[in-house]
C-alpha cells in the first residue's frame, strides 16, 4: 500500500467517527459542506462541525475512487452501504494522529460561509495599501467582484497618512495573530498574498514550497483564515473584514423562513400547510433549529419522560442510529422524528461549535 | 483640421494620431460602416472612443471579455471621462437598473453580447439615440459565434433593433473569409475597409517536425532552455500544460508554470501576475492565456500542439515582441498531430444520435420555449446545449420546410466542414517547406509580403539564432520569513528609504 493522500486520511478519520453508523456518502457531504438537513444533523451528533465544508471542490467521480482504493487497501469496508473501520485502518489512523499537527484553529461549519468574503477582502485590502505606498497606482486586483470593492471603497483611507496609519496598523494586527501559529502556516498566509513587487503564490506554488500535498495546503490556509476570523475581536482594523460576515445561528434559508412561523405560532402542519411543503421537510427544518437554535424549547415537542429515555437509550446503546434506539425502547409510541429531535437537541452541541 | 487633434489633446493626452486613426475616425464620423484590422497595441479602441466622445448620442461597444470592459472603463475614468458604464452578467440587479435607468446620460456602453441579447436591455437600446455600434475582437463572431457563443451572431438583428446606427467592427487578425463572414453577420454595407499587415518581422517563424511526441518534448526542452526569455508554450490540454511545466521546472532552474481553464479564476490571476512581474519565466498554457494581456517583453511562444486554425496561430505567436524586439516563434509537430484537434471539432458539436434524440424530445414535448437550461435538463452539455436551442430558433423564424434534426444536421455539417477546412489550411501551411513560411503565411490572409525580414523562417534561413544570454536563470520566488514578507508588503515607504 502506498501512503493516502491528506483528503483519504482526513476520510479514515471521519469514518472512525462515524464507525459502522453512516454511508461513504454522507461523509462526501460533511466534506464537501452540504448544507442539507441530514448532514448537518450528523455533523452536530458525531461533533464533527469542524470538519464541514474542509474540501469543497472535492468531486463525487475523484471521491468514489479514492474511498474505492481505501476499500481495496482494506482501511475500511462499506458493506450494507455503511463504512466501518478495519483493525488495519484504525491502526494507520492511530499513527497518523499520533504524528499529525493540527491547525491551532479551524471550524467549517462556524467559518466555512464567511471565509471566502474575509480572504478576498483582506487581501485586496492589502494589495491595494501596498500599491498605493509605492505610488504605484496600475495594477490589476486580485479580486473583481464588485461586492468586495465597494466594501474597500467604502473604508478606503482618504490621504497618504491615514494609509500608511492602516498599514502600520494591520501589520500589528496580523503579526500578533499570526504569532499564535506556527511558521508554516502563518508562510502560507504571508505568501498567499499579493502587493507591489510580491505576487501571491497559487496552492500548487505553496505545495512545492512547503512540501505538503495541495490539499493540505488548502486546507491549513483555510484554518489560518479561521483563525483569524475567530479572533477578529481583539482586533480594530481586521474586524472591518469580517464586517458583516458571521452570523449567530447558521441556518439554511428555508429552514429560517420555517423558523419565522413557528414564532408566530403556527403549528408544524400548518406550516407545512402554508409552505406547500411536506411534513417531513418541515421536520427536518425543525430537528435543524432544535440543534443551532439556543432558545428552541424542546419540551414543546417532546415530554421529560420520553427525553430521558431517550437520551439514556443513546448513552446505555452508545449509538446514534435510530432504529437502534427506537427498538431499544421499552414501549411504542414514539416516532422517528421525535427521536431526532431529542437527538439533536441534547446529542449536538449548541450553536455554532 | 485643427477640432480633431485639440479634442485628441484635451481627452487623452496625445499630441498625434497614430498611423491611420485620423482617416478610421473620420470615417466613422461621417457615419460610414468601418472593418478595422490592426495589431494590438496600435490604438484600436481610441477609433470609437473619440468619436463616441464627439457624436450625439449613446456609443455602444460590445465586448467580449469582462476584463478588458472593466479595463477600459477604469482607464477612461482616469482620464476624466465619467459617463462610461459596463453592463454584463456580474453586475448585481440594482446596479443593472441604475445603468439601464440612465442610458442617454452615458456617452459610452460597454455590453457583453450575451447582456445585449436580454429584453429589457434591447427595448431600452431600441428608444435610446444610439451614436454607434462598435465590435471589439469581432473575429469571435466567426470563431465563437456559431457554436459557444451564439448571442454573437444575434448582434445583427440587434443593430436593426437600435436602428441601424453605424457599425466598426475591430479585430487584430481575420482571414478573408473571416472577414466576409463578420460583415456578412453585422449587415454591413459597402463598408470602408482597413487592414494592416499581420506581418511581424521582428519574429522569426520556425516549423519543427519530430517523430514521436517524447522527441517532441526532447526539443521544447532544448529550445527552451537555449531561448532568451521570458516565454510561452501553448499546448492542447490541461493535462500536458501542467506536465511541461513540470518537466521545464525539473530541467533547468526557470520559474515555470501552467495556466488552464481548469484552474482557480484566484490562482490564474495569480500566475499571469508573476509572468506581467517576470516573477514566472515561462508559461505552459491552454489557448485560455492570452487575450487581453499586454506584456511587451515575450521572447518566444512555442507552440507544443498547433491551433485549429491559422488566425489563432497569428494571434498567439504575435503575443511575442510586442517592443519590437527580435523574437522567436516555434511550431513542433509530429505525424500523428493531427488525431487530436480533428477530435476537438467533432466534441465540439451534438452527435447525429443526439441531435435526432432531442429533436423528438421536443416535438412532442412543447417545441416554442427551447432555451438552453431546458435543452441542459436533457443532459446535454452547456455548449451543446446553446448550440440546440439557437438553432431550433433559427428554424423556427427561417420556416424552413425540413425537419428540426435535418436543419440541425445540416448547420452542423456545414460548421463542421468550414472548421476542417481552416485546420487543412492550417496543417498546409505547416508542411509547405518549399516556400517563405512569411510569404505563405501572408497570402492567407490576402496579402502579399512587402519587405523580406532578416531572419525570416526556417526555409529562408535563420542565420543568427537568438540565444539567452543569461543561463544561469532565476530559481524562482524569493525565499523570506513570513514576517519579512509581510513587512515588504505594506511598509513600502520605509523600505524604499
Amino acid at each position: 500500500m502506498n501512503n493516502l493522500s491528506f483528503r483519504q486520511t482526513i476520510f479514515l478519520y471521519l469514518s472512525d467517527h462515524l464507525d459502522g453508523e453512516r454511508s461513504v456518502n454522507s461523509i462526501f457531504h460533511i466534506l464537501t459542506g452540504k448544507r442539507s438537513s441530514q448532514t448537518i444533523q450528523d455533523i452536530k451528533w458525531y461533533n464533527l462541525t469542524k470538519y464541514f465544508h474542509m474540501f469543497p471542490y472535492w468531486k463525487i467521480s475523484d471521491f468514489t475512487a479514492e474511498t474505492d482504493e481505501l476499500v481495496k487497501y482494506e482501511l475500511i469496508d462499506t458493506n450494507e452501504n455503511l463504512v466501518r473501520m478495519t483493525a488495519k485502518g484504525k491502526q494507520y489512523l492511530t499513527d497518523f494522529l499520533l504524528h499529525y499537527d493540527w491547525p491551532a484553529f479551524f471550524n467549517g461549519w462556524k467559518y466555512g460561509q464567511a471565509e471566502s468574503l474575509f480572504w478576498k477582502r483582506v487581501s485586496l485590502l492589502i494589495q491595494c495599501l501596498s500599491y498605493a505606498l509605492a505610488k504605484n497606482r496600475s495594477f490589476l486586483p486580485v479580486f473583481e467582484e464588485e461586492e468586495v470593492q465597494q466594501w474597500l471603497k467604502q473604508r478606503w483611507p482618504k490621504n497618504d497618512k491615514t494609509k500608511q496609519v492602516l498599514a502600520d496598523a494591520l501589520l500589528g494586527e496580523l503579526f500578533q495573530l499570526l504569532e499564535q501559529l506556527s511558521n508554516q502556516d502563518a508562510f502560507l498566509f504571508s505568501y498567499r498574498l499579493s502587493g507591489y513587487n510580491y505576487t501571491g503564490l497559487t496552492m500548487r506554488q505553496l505545495s512545492e514550497m512547503t512540501l505538503l500535498e495541495e490539499d493540505e495546503c488548502y486546507f491549513r490556509f483555510q484554518a489560518v483564515i479561521h483563525y483569524l476570523l475567530e479572533h477578529v475581536d481583539q482586533t480594530t482594523y481586521l474586524k472591518e473584514a469580517a464586517y458583516n460576515l458571521i452570523e449567530k445561528t447558521v441556518l439554511t434559508r428555508t429552514t429560517k423562513h420555517t423558523l419565522y412561523y413557528l414564532k408566530q405560532g403556527f403549528t408544524m402542519d400548518e406550516i407545512s400547510y402554508i409552505r406547500q411543503l411536506k411534513r417531513s421537510t418541515i421536520e427536518d427544518h425543525v430537528v435543524e433549529i432544535a440543534s443551532e437554535d439556543e432558545e428552541f424549547q424542546i419540551h414543546q415537542y417532546v415530554s421529560e419522560y420520553w427525553k430521558n429515555l431517550i437520551v439514556n437509550k443513546m448513552k446505555s446503546e452508545k449509538t446514534m442510529k435510530l432504529k437502534t434506539i427506537k427498538e431499544a425502547l421499552p414501549e411504542p409510541g414514539v416516532n422517528y422524528f421525535i427521536i431526532r429531535l431529542t437527538l439533536a437537541y441534547y446529542g449536538g452541541n449548541h450553536g455554532n461549535t | 483640421m485643427g477640432t480633431l487633434d485639440n479634442r485628441l489633446y484635451e481627452w487623452f493626452g496625445y499630441s498625434s494620431f497614430k498611423h491611420n486613426q485620423r482617416e478610421i475616425i473620420e470615417s466613422v464620423l461621417s457615419g460610414e460602416d468601418v472593418f478595422l484590422m490592426t495589431a494590438t497595441g496600435s490604438g484600436k479602441s481610441l477609433c470609437y472612443q473619440l468619436p463616441a466622445l464627439l457624436k450625439q448620442g449613446t456609443a455602444i461597444i460590445v465586448s467580449p471579455l469582462l476584463a478588458l470592459m472593466e479595463n477600459q472603463v477604469q482607464e477612461l475614468k482616469q482620464l476624466g471621462i465619467k459617463n462610461v458604464a459596463s453592463y454584463n452578467s456580474f453586475l448585481s440587479l440594482k446596479e443593472k437598473k441604475s445603468v439601464l435607468n440612465r442610458l442617454p446620460e452615458y456617452k459610452l456602453i460597454y455590453i457583453s453580447p450575451e447582456s445585449l441579447q436580454q429584453k429589457d436591455v434591447l427595448d431600452k437600446l431600441s428608444r435610446l439615440n444610439v451614436s454607434l455600434l462598435a465590435v471589439d475582437e469581432a473575429h469571435c463572431i466567426s470563431q465563437w459565434g456559431h457554436e459557444f457563443r451564439t448571442d454573437y451572431l444575434k448582434i445583427g438583428e440587434a443593430r436593426n433593433k437600435m436602428g441601424s446606427p453605424p457599425c466598426l467592427a475591430l479585430t487584430a487578425t481575420a482571414a478573408p473569409e473571416v472577414r466576409k463572414d463578420i460583415l456578412d453577420k453585422l449587415n454591413m454595407k459597402d463598408p470602408v475597409i482597413k487592414c494592416d499587415t499581420v506581418d511581424r518581422t521582428n519574429i522569426s517563424i520556425r516549423t519543427i517536425k519530430k517523430e514521436t511526441e517524447e522527441e517532441k518534448r526532447i526539443e521544447l526542452i532544448d529550445c527552451v532552455r537555449k531561448l532568451p526569455k521570458p516565454g510561452m508554450v501553448y499546448v492542447g490540454s490541461r493535462k500536458k500544460a501542467e506536465e511541461l511545466a513540470e518537466a521545464i521546472k525539473n530541467e533547468m532552474p526557470f520559474a515555470a508554470s501552467a495556466y488552464h481553464g481548469g484552474m482557480t479564476k484566484e490562482d490564474r490571476h495569480l500566475i499571469q501576475q508573476q509572468f506581467l512581474l517576470d516573477e514566472v519565466q515561462i508559461i505552459c498554457c491552454t489557448n485560455a492565456f492570452g487575450m487581453g494581456i499586454n506584456k511587451p517583453n515575450i521572447r518566444f511562444v512555442i507552440h507544443f500542439d498547433y491551433p485549429k486554425d491559422i488566425e489563432s496561430y497569428v494571434q498567439e505567436m504575435g503575443r511575442a515582441g510586442r517592443d519590437g524586439q527580435r523574437s522567436t516563434s516555434i511550431l513542433l509537430y509530429t505525424e500523428i498531430d493531427h488525431v487530436f484537434p480533428r477530435k476537438m471539432i467533432e466534441w465540439e458539436f451534438p452527435t447525429e444520435e443526439e441531435v435526432q434524440y432531442i429533436c423528438e424530445v421536443l416535438r412532442t414535448d412543447d417545441s416554442h420555449d427551447v432555451t438552453r437550461k431546458r435543452v441542459e435538463s436533457y443532459g446535454f452539455e452547456d455548449v451543446h446545449a446553446r448550440f440546440i436551442s439557437h438553432y431550433w430558433e433559427e428554424w423556427r423564424n427561417k420556416e424552413d420546410a425540413r425537419s428540426q434534426e435535418e436543419f440541425i444536421n445540416m448547420v452542423i455539417k456545414r460548421r463542421k466542414g468550414w472548421k476542417f477546412n481552416k485546420l487543412i489550411q492550417m496543417e498546409e501551411w505547416i508542411s509547405n517547406n518549399n516556400k517563405c513560411r512569411r510569404e505563405t503565411l501572408l497570402e492567407t490572409f490576402g496579402e502579399t509580403l512587402q519587405s523580406p525580414a532578416k531572419q525570416c523562417c526556417d526555409v529562408c534561413g535563420i542565420t543568427e539564432p537568438l540565444e539567452d544570454v543569461d543561463e544561469a536563470g532565476d530559481a524562482g520566488f524569493p525565499m523570506m520569513s513570513w514576517q519579512d514578507r509581510l513587512y515588504a508588503l505594506l511598509q513600502q515607504q520605509t523600505h524604499k528609504g
